[in-house]
């Protein structure tokens, strides 16, 4: 395997950005490599991103982690992030900016968990979750534009039992499971068209039950608390198109995470933690072929929404 | 050599004992062998250890060491002292200082045991109040990963059967190991200090909270299978979390845990010499000096990692011989000849 | 020529003999009642002459001496003659009348030593509150703390010492509320001490402490007349020479070194608020540079991603060790104190500023000192010029070089380790036999949260724990 470190080097009263390249067996012993091709050692304990190449990521990812769980030296906040292609291109990519690179993909990360677009992982919390049975993995995705010279998020990379499936959700469709993941103070924005006019929402609460109808069978309940960020030419001031919006985009939404969940039992990936769940719920449902149960339940989601304030405006 | 305890110096000599040195490792072990009902299985520990206490509040003054069991327990304890003090360095260089030499880590650790157990007893009585500012810190630290908390993790109980209860149990009881020095220490509370009853309860509670906070958090925070790689999962928390102006935590806990464990080796051995020195003996120093120089053999014998590993999960069966049955024996032995510690300190000082 | 001028003659040499003629020495004859005659000497330079003529004119012109305390008045004594002791009596000031036809000797105690007056002492500034600060004189000392507690259970022994200079030592206590054993304590080590000469406090202090090698003072020592009354009142005990305006207070805690009168004349809130900021000033005074040290040397991954690189931008082109930066550091800091503590506080200042702001940038500037080295030990030399006593301020200077060397070759172990001994060290002080670290050490939960909270007046309050005074009285 083939690793890429890109760290910052501390002049006189600024710092430059240096890119070191080596192989190796293992991670261990690709930085052994690096470490001989510059002047000093490489500390990892400042490590912000961690970005693994999506063919590496097809057989597990536990084998190559290892080594940042059991140094205590290194830093377990930092991100783990999938990217399309070669890595090194992303690295490359990162000389003509002013921040570090480092510094630049954690940004990136950090600025989509906000809005949801990616869950929360960081390395330990990667692991975390690579350990439980009852629940998968889902890791930012990023591609590189056409040029070659700005990464971006190209969405979610979907894992099944601690390996990726390959399979990637785009951005619009990756806030859906920020959504069904819903943690505090995060906003995630929807925007439809009512009417053929704009309608964008920014969902401020979410409330969620989970309910095992039947063995084979399992109920969704989310209740959102909605603010109307946009809604052009037709005003609200009368008050009974309030429901009515509400219903409209309750079914809207229903149906992205119908399609998202579709999504995910096709590849066996439980990412919301399902199985978690009905391990507590219903332990006889779980069992060592969970993942195999989850792609054939019968998932039923039901979305309440609940329109709260609408802005400055009626 | 004499002291005499108020009821607060009582439990605070004790308190350094029971946690001190177990209470970074003992999680991972308790809820590897109990699994998911391992912090049921704490309670149903804790209960039983409360029980075992108030027998001996009842009968220590049946509690007399003789000879042969005076011998016993010295061997014992140094054995167990020396383990500690190993574990410590361990732990220590492979969290802190990685490339500090075995042997200045040891006298690190026993330098200031040695410096307070040639000081007055008082030194050592009284040290223990020390170790509540840190558990304010500690808890503080903890709470900020709550953030990652998953609350499912404790559950379902019933997921663990008949072989995890009994494992859970055995290691649950180890976190109370040291019961000993309670019946030890006990006799030297002055006598119109009242313990029985409300001020052990709430000692044992306080015991069990620590623990059972512990137990709480990390299995809250560790997936089940994680525990089987992660032998200080305390550490490992405060490892992971990052505040604005610190990144690793764990090591300033690490620093904590350093000063703690000094705590208790001080206390530990003042319990030591509360029983050797029982009858007047001669080069008092020399003798102290002695015990800490053989313990920084035994210790720097103990210390790599598997000979640690091998010991830490057979050494539930310390609770079991010296806390539990050998006292009882003793208690058994006195109370059937109607000895009791008062009539023994008239005979033998 | 009589057989008395005989007398009187020969006496009169013998008296200027043995006190070698010295030249404020003053032994004449003369006249009293009924042609008797009399010798008359004192000290020129410490008496005060004209008082002493007005007595002597109304001895003469009013009394005789078939009444029966005929001698006896505010000023005077009448004892029989003892040459042994008129020296004594001479040096302490005293103008004597020896009286050759009864052998007796009559004492006129109107002595006029140098002394300044009381003002504010300077190394213990407050805010708001009295200025009234002790000075080197027995009487005016007393009447300050007697103007503070007028009561008669206040208690004052007096005892001299040092067989050359007769130093006068006193003690005052409060007779119902003083730790007796502490007392004996006092009281015993005053009698052992047996030196010939006296003439410091800290000589007092060596004899008086009981750990005389420890770096913690274990007396309080004060010029402050308010503070000394409160001590007393709370049970303890002074010490005073008639040499020094400075008192020793004792049995004392380590906290009790932390807390200023600042504190009970303003109000609760600030009161409590100070006092925390102190005792978190004394862990950052030994602290923190070893802190910073062992981080730049060992642990350099406990900082944040933005501050590391901060960091070491800065560091990265110092020469030293860090531990070498910080002591050229530090001791360039402690040089500029003590070049400055002795100037005259014109010129003080101008070396402060030389060396705070010349040198400092300069160092800088040099490239032999980081920035972030300076403000860590800018922070720590403010961290310890917060503490209320001078003596308690050394003791935290010097103790984080300890710290500091720990940190070097150990990083936070060594400190671990340093606290530890520092911990145990405390522990095993005492202050007059009762222990140095009270409340918090034994634990006194109830008593635990005044080293951080100063309580209000009304709120009745018991008397401290710390050690064992008589009666347990509201305050």
């Amino acid at each position: 395997m083939k690793g890429i470190y890109a760290y910052s080097e501390a002049l006189q009263d600024s710092t430059e950005i240096t890119v070191i390249e080596a192989e190796g067996k293992s991670p261990r012993e690709v930085r052994l490599n690096a470490e001989m091709k510059v002047e000093q050692s490489i500390d990892l304990s400042m490590l912000s991103a961690f970005i693994l190449g999506e063919d590496l990521a097809t057989d597990g990812l536990e084998k190559y982690l290892d080594v940042f769980y059991r140094d205590p030296y290194n830093s377990l906040t930092a991100f783990v992030v999938i990217a399309k292609g070669s890595v090194k291109d992303y690295i490359d990519a990162s000389k003509s900016w002013s921040a570090e690179a480092g510094e630049y993909y954690s940004r990136l990360i950090r600025s989509a968990e906000i809005l949801s677009y990616v869950p929360e992982y960081t390395l330990q919390t990667t692991g975390a979750t690579l350990n439980s049975k009852g629940t998968d993995l889902v890791l930012p995705y990023i591609t590189l534009d056409e040029k070659q010279q700005r990464p971006q998020l190209g969405g979610v990379a979907l894992f099944s039992k601690g390996k990726y499936t390959g399979r990637v959700l785009k951005p619009d469709q990756s806030k859906v499971i920020g959504l069904l993941l819903q943690k505090k103070g995060r906003k995630i924005q929807f925007s439809f068209f009512y009417n053929n006019k704009p309608l964008s929402i920014t969902v401020m609460d979410v409330k969620k039950k989970w309910k095992v109808t039947s063995s084979n069978s399992i109920k969704l309940d989310y209740d959102l608390q909605m603010d109307i960020q946009e809604l052009s030419g037709d005003n609200l001031t009368d008050t009974k198109k309030i429901p009515e919006i509400e219903k409209f985009l309750e079914q809207k939404i229903t149906e992205e995470i119908e399609k998202v969940i579709t999504v995910l039992q096709e590849e066996k990936s439980d990412v919301l933690g399902v199985g978690n769940f009905v391990r507590v719920a219903k332990p006889e449902m779980f069992d060592e072929n969970w993942h195999e149960t989850f792609a054939e339940l019968d998932i039923a989601v039901n979305v309440k929404g609940k329109i709260l304030k609408v802005g400055i405006i009626k | 050599m004499k002291i005499s305890l108020s009821r607060i110096q009582f439990f605070m000599l004790l308190f350094p004992l029971f946690t001190g040195f177990v209470y970074i490792s003992i999680q991972s072990i308790i809820i590897d062998s109990g699994k998911r009902a391992a912090w049921l299985i704490f309670i149903v520990a804790s209960i039983l250890v409360y029980l075992l206490f108030i027998l001996y509040e009842k009968t220590y003054k049946y509690f007399i060491l003789g000879k042969v069991s005076s011998v016993i327990y010295q061997i014992y304890w140094l054995f167990h002292l020396s383990l500690l003090v190993s574990y410590t360095i361990f732990v220590v260089s492979t969290w802190m200082s990685p490339n500090t030499p075995k042997y200045a880590l040891l006298l690190m650790l026993l330098i200031p045991s040695l410096y307070a157990s040639l000081s007055r007893a008082e030194t050592a009585v009284n040290i223990g109040a020390i170790f509540g500012t840190f558990i304010i810190f500690f808890i503080i630290f903890i709470l900020n990963a709550a953030d990652d908390f998953e609350y499912r993790n404790l559950v379902p109980t019933s997921e663990s059967g008949l072989k995890e209860w009994i494992w859970g149990l055995i290691y649950s009881f180890s976190a109370y190991r040291n019961m000993e020095c309670y019946l030890i220490l006990r006799k030297y509370v002055m006598k119109n200090e009242k313990i029985a009853g409300k001020p052990l309860f709430y000692f044992v509670f306080l015991l069990f909270f620590m623990y059972m906070f512990s137990i709480i958090t990390v299995s809250l925070y560790f997936s089940l299978d994680e525990f089987r790689f992660i032998s200080e999962p305390l550490l490992y928390i405060l490892h992971t979390q990052e505040v604005t102006f610190i990144k690793r935590l764990d090591l300033i806990f690490v620093f904590f845990w350093v000063l703690i464990t000094i705590i208790t080796i001080i206390n530990f051995i003042l319990v030591v010499k509360l029983v050797h020195f029982k009858k007047k003996r001669k080069y008092t120093k020399m003798r102290i000096v002695l015990y800490h120089i053989l313990i920084f053999i035994f210790a720097y014998y103990f210390a790599n990692f598997a000979d640690l590993q091998w010991i830490r999960v057979r050494y539930w069966i310390t609770f079991p011989i010296f806390g539990v049955l050998l006292p009882i024996m003793i208690i058994t032995w006195n109370k059937v000849r109607g000895r009791t510690i008062f009539d023994s300190s008239n005979s033998s000082s | 020529m009589t057989e008395q001028q005989d007398q009187q003659q020969i006496i009169l040499t013998k008296l200027k003999n043995s006190f070698y003629n010295s030249a404020d020495f003053v032994a004449k004859p003369i006249s009293w009642w009924d042609n008797e005659i009399a010798i008359l000497c004192f000290y020129s330079s410490i008496v005060n002459k004209a008082d002493v003529e007005r007595i002597m004119y109304f001895f003469k012109e009013h009394i005789r001496d078939d009444n029966l305390y005929w001698g006896e008045s505010v000023y005077t004594t009448v004892i029989p003659l003892d040459e042994k002791q008129l020296a004594k009596f001479l040096c302490d000031g005293e103008t004597v009348v020896v009286r050759l036809k009864t052998k007796e000797m009559i004492r006129i105690s109107l002595p006029e030593m140098a002394y300044r007056q009381t003002d504010e002492p300077t190394s213990e500034h407050v805010l708001q509150g009295s200025r009234e600060g002790l000075v080197e004189n027995f009487d005016v000392n007393l009447s300050l703390i007697r103007k503070r507690i007028k009561s008669h259970k206040l208690v004052v022994k007096q005892k001299s010492i040092g067989d050359e200079t007769n130093t006068t030592v006193y003690y005052f206590y409060m007779a119902d509320l003083v730790d007796e054993e502490a007392l004996q304590l006092i009281e015993q080590r005053l009698d052992n001490i047996k030196i010939d000469i006296l003439y410091s406090v800290g000589q007092l202090t060596d004899y008086l402490e009981d750990h005389v090698w420890s770096p913690f003072p274990q007396l309080l020592k004060t010029e402050r007349s308010d503070r000394i009354a409160a001590g007393v009142l709370e049970g303890r005990i002074a010490v005073i020479s008639d040499l020094s305006s400075t008192a020793l207070i004792g049995p004392v805690s380590f906290f009790t070194f932390y807390q200023t009168p600042d504190d009970f004349n303003g109000r609760a809130i600030t009161g409590s608020f100070y006092r925390m900021l102190r005792i978190f000033s004394f862990i950052l005074a030994i602290f923190l540079p070893a802190f910073y040290i062992a981080v730049i040397s060992f642990h350099f991954e406990i900082l944040p991603l933005e501050l590391s690189n901060q960091i070491k931008t800065d560091i990265n082109n110092i020469p030293y060790r860090p531990i070498l930066e910080a002591f050229i550091l530090e001791l360039t800091l402690e040089l500029i104190r003590e070049a400055s503590i002795r100037l005259p506080t014109a010129v003080g200042q101008t070396i402060g500023i030389v060396g705070g702001l010349v040198i400092g940038d300069a160092i800088v500037n040099a490239g032999l000192v980081s920035n972030m080295m300076v403000i860590v030990v800018a922070f720590t030399a403010i961290g310890s010029f917060v503490i209320p006593s001078t003596e308690m301020n050394g003791t935290v200077r010097i103790m984080r070089f300890p710290f500091m060397i720990l940190a070097s070759f150990f990083g936070f172990l060594g400190i671990a380790f340093g606290a530890a001994i520092l911990l145990i060290h405390l522990l095993n002080l005492t202050s007059l036999k009762r222990p140095y670290f009270t409340p918090l050490i034994p634990f006194l939960p109830k008593e635990l949260y005044k080293i951080f909270i100063r309580e209000p007046f009304f709120k009745p309050g018991k008397q401290v724990k710390s050690f064992s005074p008589k009666e347990d009285r509201k305050l």
